[in-house]
C-alpha cells in the first residue's frame, strides 16, 4: 500500500542525507514520501523539481484532510443510527413487536452510539493537532527514513493509513451498510423464519427440566407434593391453587408453558380438555397448513434478535377464523388437546375465540 | 420512517443489525483499550511484567481473561496493539483464544444457562477445555517465526517498538495522549469494523436463510443422533451463527438433540473460530495462519470434547 509521506523542512539546516529527486519516490515497502524543501541553501542539489512536490505535498494534505472529514462523517452515522434506535424505542421493541436486543445492551448500545460518535467528533476537531508519533523509525524498519530527530507530526501519520482506494471502500463498506440495515429493516422477523427456527428447536419439549423452568407454579406445586406420593397424585385442584384461574375460568398459561406441557406427561394428562388463555403472535401454520390452522408465537431473548429462541403452539379453528393481521398480538382461549407432530406429542389449543391485545409485561423487556 | 413489512430480505437486515448494535460497543471497547495501549503502554512492558519462561508466561496468559474479560470481538485490536508493543506471540495467542471462554461472566452464564443439566460439570469442561486448547495452541503458535504468522503492518509495529525499547520517552503536552488514544483508536475501529461488518452479513445471512430451513432439519436430526458427528455439526453451527459467548450457552442449553459432548465442542469451537473471528484474526494474522489455526482448532476441540465425554456420557460400543 503507498502511503504520501510529507516531511516539510521550513529551516535553514542541511538536511544531511541526499536527495536525488524530490518527486516522490517509491520506497521499499510501498511507501510513497515527499520531502519537500522550502529552502534551498546548505542542501547541495538540485531542487528543478520542487514544485512538483509541493504540489504533490498539496494533494496528500487534502486527501488527507478530506478523509478525516469523511471518517467523521461516518463514524457519527453509525453511532447516530445506534443512538436512534434507543432513543426512538425501537432497540428493545418498547414501540413495536420484537427487540433487537434487551436489558442492558440498551444502555450499551447508547453509550457505544455516543462514544463513537464522540470519537469522530474529537478527532475531527483535533485534526490539526501535531502530537507525537510514540514510535520511532529506524532504518530497518522497512520505512526507510529517519525520525529520529522528528518532535512532531502530521495530523495522521503515514503508516497507519491504508490506500485511498481501500480507505474509502472501507467508509463505503460501513456507511452503506448501516443505512441500509436502518432503513430496511422491518424491526422483526418474518412469521416464516420464526416458524421454521421453532420447528428446528422442537425437539426439546419433552423435557422436565425445561417445562419446571418455564413453569415455576407447577414446580410449586410438585415440590408441595410429599416425596411419598405415588404418581398419580397430581389433580385439578392442586394445580388450581398455583396456577389461578381466570374470572372466566380459564387457565393462564404462556406459549412457553404450552410448548413443554408434554414434559410432564402427568400434568399434561390432567391438564387436556381444561379451557387455557394464552397471549402470542399469530401466524399462518406453516408447518400444518389448513384451512382454520394457525399457529402462537413468542420469542425469548437472551442478548440479542440472533440469539433468539422462538416457541410456537398450534391453534386450530374449527369454524371461520376471525380476521387477524399476521404476526400480531392476540389473546387466545381455547381448550387444550394433544397431538403429534412428526412423532412428538404437542400441546394444540382448540379455539374458540380471539382477541387483539398488547404484548404481555413479560415480553416488553426493557431497562 | 416507513418500516418495511416482514420478509425474507428482512430477515436478513433485521438479524444483521441486531448483532451490530450488540457488537459495536464491544469494538468500541476495545479499540479504545488499543488506543490506549499505543498512547500509555511503554513499549516492551508487557514483555518486562510476564514471567521470564516462555512456557510459564504463556499459561500465565491464557488466565489473564480471568483478571481481565473481554469477549471475542473486544479482544483483536487489544491483541494487535499488545504484539505491537512486545507481547510475544504464544502469549497473545494464548491470551486470544482463551480469554473469551476463561472469564467469569462466560462461566456464569454457562452455568445459568445449564440449570438441571449438571452445569457445574459443564462450567468446568468448557473453560478447562479452552484454557488447555489456548495454551496447546499458544505453544505452537510461539514455536513459529513470527515473519511467517503475523501481518506486515504488525510486523513493522513489532520493529517500531523494539527501536523504542531502551529509549526515554519524549515529554508530552498535555493532552497528546488523549489526542493519540483517540487516533489510534479510531485507525483501530475502522479497521476492525470493516471485517466485523462482513463477518456479522455472513454469519445473518447463513441464520436466517440457510440453517433452520425445513429441507435440511432431516439430515440435521439424523447427524444429531450419530455420536461420532454431532459434535463436528453442532461445530460448524457454531462457526456459521457467529455468537457472542456470553450468549451462546443459553441458545445451546435449551437443545435436547445433540449430546453434551456435541454442546461442550459448540461452546469451546465458537469463541475461538467463527465466521467473523476469521476476519478479525486476519487483521493480525497471516490468511495462511488463519486458516491452519482454524482447522487444528477444529481437530482440538473435537478431539477435546470426546475426552471430556467419558465424563459427561458413555460412547456407544464400538462395533466389531
Amino acid at each position: 500500500m503507498k502511503h504520501p509521506h510529507d516531511h516539510k523542512h521550513d529551516g535553514h539546516e542541511c538536511c544531511g542525507h541526499e536527495h536525488h529527486d524530490h518527486a516522490p519516490a517509491s520506497m521499499e515497502n510501498g511507501h510513497d514520501h515527499d520531502h519537500a524543501h522550502d529552502h534551498h541553501e546548505c542542501c547541495g542539489h538540485d531542487h528543478a523539481h520542487a514544485e512538483s512536490g509541493d504540489d504533490a505535498a498539496e494533494d496528500a494534505e487534502w486527501t488527507r484532510r478530506f478523509f478525516v472529514l469523511l471518517q467523521a462523517v461516518v463514524l457519527i452515522m453509525i453511532g447516530g443510527v445506534m443512538c436512534y434506535f434507543v432513543a426512538s424505542g425501537r432497540i428493545d421493541g418498547k414501540n413495536t413487536d420484537s427487540p433487537y436486543v434487551i436489558g442492558w445492551f440498551k444502555t450499551l448500545a447508547l453509550c457505544g452510539g455516543l462514544g463513537i460518535m464522540v470519537m469522530g467528533i474529537f478527532n475531527w476537531l483535533m485534526r490539526g493537532k501535531q502530537v507525537a508519533c510514540g514510535h520511532d523509525h529506524g532504518p530497518g524498519d522497512g520505512c526507510e527514513h529517519d525520525h529520529a530527530s522528528e518532535k512532531a507530526e502530521p495530523a495522521e501519520h503515514h503508516h497507519h493509513e491504508g490506500s485511498v482506494i481501500g480507505r474509502a471502500l472501507t467508509l463505503l463498506v460501513l456507511s452503506g451498510s448501516v443505512a441500509a440495515a436502518a432503513m430496511l429493516t422491518p424491526d422483526q422477523f418474518s412469521s416464516r423464519y420464526l416458524q421454521h427456527k421453532a420447528e428446528a428447536f422442537r425437539g426439546d419439549s419433552g423435557s422436565q427440566q425445561r417445562m419446571a423452568a418455564a413453569n415455576p407454579a407447577l414446580a410449586a406445586a410438585r415440590a408441595a407434593e410429599p416425596a411419598t406420593a405415588k404418581a398419580g397424585g397430581l389433580t385439578l385442584e392442586k394445580i388450581e391453587q398455583y396456577v389461578k384461574r381466570t374470572k372466566d375460568g380459564n387457565f393462564p398459561l404462556s406459549v412457553v408453558n404450552l410448548h413443554y406441557m408434554s414434559g410432564d406427561p402427568e400434568y399434561a394428562d390432567v391438564m387436556e380438555g381444561q379451557m387455557i388463555e394464552t397471549a402470542g403472535q399469530v401466524v399462518k401454520d406453516q408447518v400444518n397448513p389448513g384451512s382454520g390452522h394457525l399457529r402462537a408465537v413468542t420469542m425469548m431473548i437472551t442478548c440479542c434478535a440472533a440469539d433468539a429462541r422462538p416457541y410456537s403452539i398450534p391453534v386450530v379453528f374449527e369454524g371461520p377464523v376471525p380476521d387477524y393481521v399476521e404476526m400480531g398480538w392476540y389473546e387466545i382461549t381455547g381448550k387444550l388437546e394433544f397431538t403429534r407432530e412428526r412423532g412428538m406429542k404437542m400441546a394444540l389449543l382448540r379455539a374458540k375465540d380471539m382477541k387483539a391485545t398488547i404484548r404481555p409485561a413479560e415480553q416488553r423487556p426493557g431497562f | 420512517m416507513q418500516i418495511p413489512d416482514p420478509s425474507n430480505s428482512g430477515d436478513f437486515w433485521y438479524s444483521f443489525l441486531a448483532i451490530l448494535l450488540e457488537g459495536l460497543p464491544f469494538i468500541l471497547l476495545g479499540s479504545l483499550i488499543s488506543g490506549a495501549i499505543e498512547a500509555w503502554l511503554p513499549a516492551r512492558l508487557m514483555e518486562r511484567l510476564l514471567p521470564r519462561r516462555t512456557g510459564v508466561a504463556i499459561v500465565v496468559s491464557g488466565l489473564l481473561g480471568l483478571i481481565f474479560p473481554v469477549c471475542e470481538c473486544a479482544i483483536v485490536p487489544v491483541i494487535g496493539r499488545l504484539v505491537k508493543k512486545g507481547l510475544p506471540v504464544g502469549c497473545a495467542m494464548s491470551y486470544m483464544l482463551a480469554a473469551p471462554i476463561v472469564n467469569p461472566i462466560v462461566g456464569l452464564s454457562t452455568w445459568a444457562a445449564f440449570q438441571g443439566r449438571d452445569p457445574v460439570m459443564m462450567v468446568c469442561a468448557r473453560l478447562g477445555v479452552g484454557f488447555v486448547i489456548a495454551v496447546l495452541a499458544g505453544f505452537v503458535l510461539s514455536r513459529i517465526p513470527i515473519t511467517s504468522l503475523l501481518r506486515g503492518q504488525v510486523l513493522a509495529g513489532i520493529r517500531q517498538a523494539r527501536e523504542v525499547k531502551d529509549a526515554v520517552p519524549a515529554p508530552r503536552v498535555p493532552g497528546e495522549g488523549v489526542v493519540t488514544m483517540l487516533r489510534s483508536a479510531q485507525r483501530d475501529f475502522l479497521d476492525v469494523a470493516l471485517y466485523f461488518f462482513i463477518g456479522v452479513a455472513i454469519a445473518a445471512m447463513m441464520q436466517t436463510q440457510v440453517l433452520y430451513r425445513p429441507d435440511l432439519q432431516g439430515g440435521i436430526q439424523y447427524l444429531a443422533g450419530n455420536y461420532w458427528l454431532a459434535a463436528p455439526v453442532l461445530m460448524v453451527v457454531a462457526f456459521v451463527l457467529s455468537l457472542c459467548s456470553t450468549t451462546d450457552a443459553f441458545v445451546i442449553a435449551q437443545d435436547a438433540l445433540f449430546p453434551a459432548t456435541a454442546k461442550l465442542a459448540f461452546l469451546t469451537f465458537g469463541p475461538m473460530f467463527d465466521m467473523k473471528l476469521i476476519l478479525l484474526y486476519s487483521t493480525v494474522l497471516k490468511p495462511k495462519v488463519v486458516f491452519w489455526l482454524g482447522i487444528g482448532l477444529f481437530i482440538a476441540v473435537y478431539a477435546a470434547s470426546f475426552a471430556m465425554g467419558t465424563v459427561f456420557e458413555n460412547p456407544p460400543p464400538v462395533k466389531p
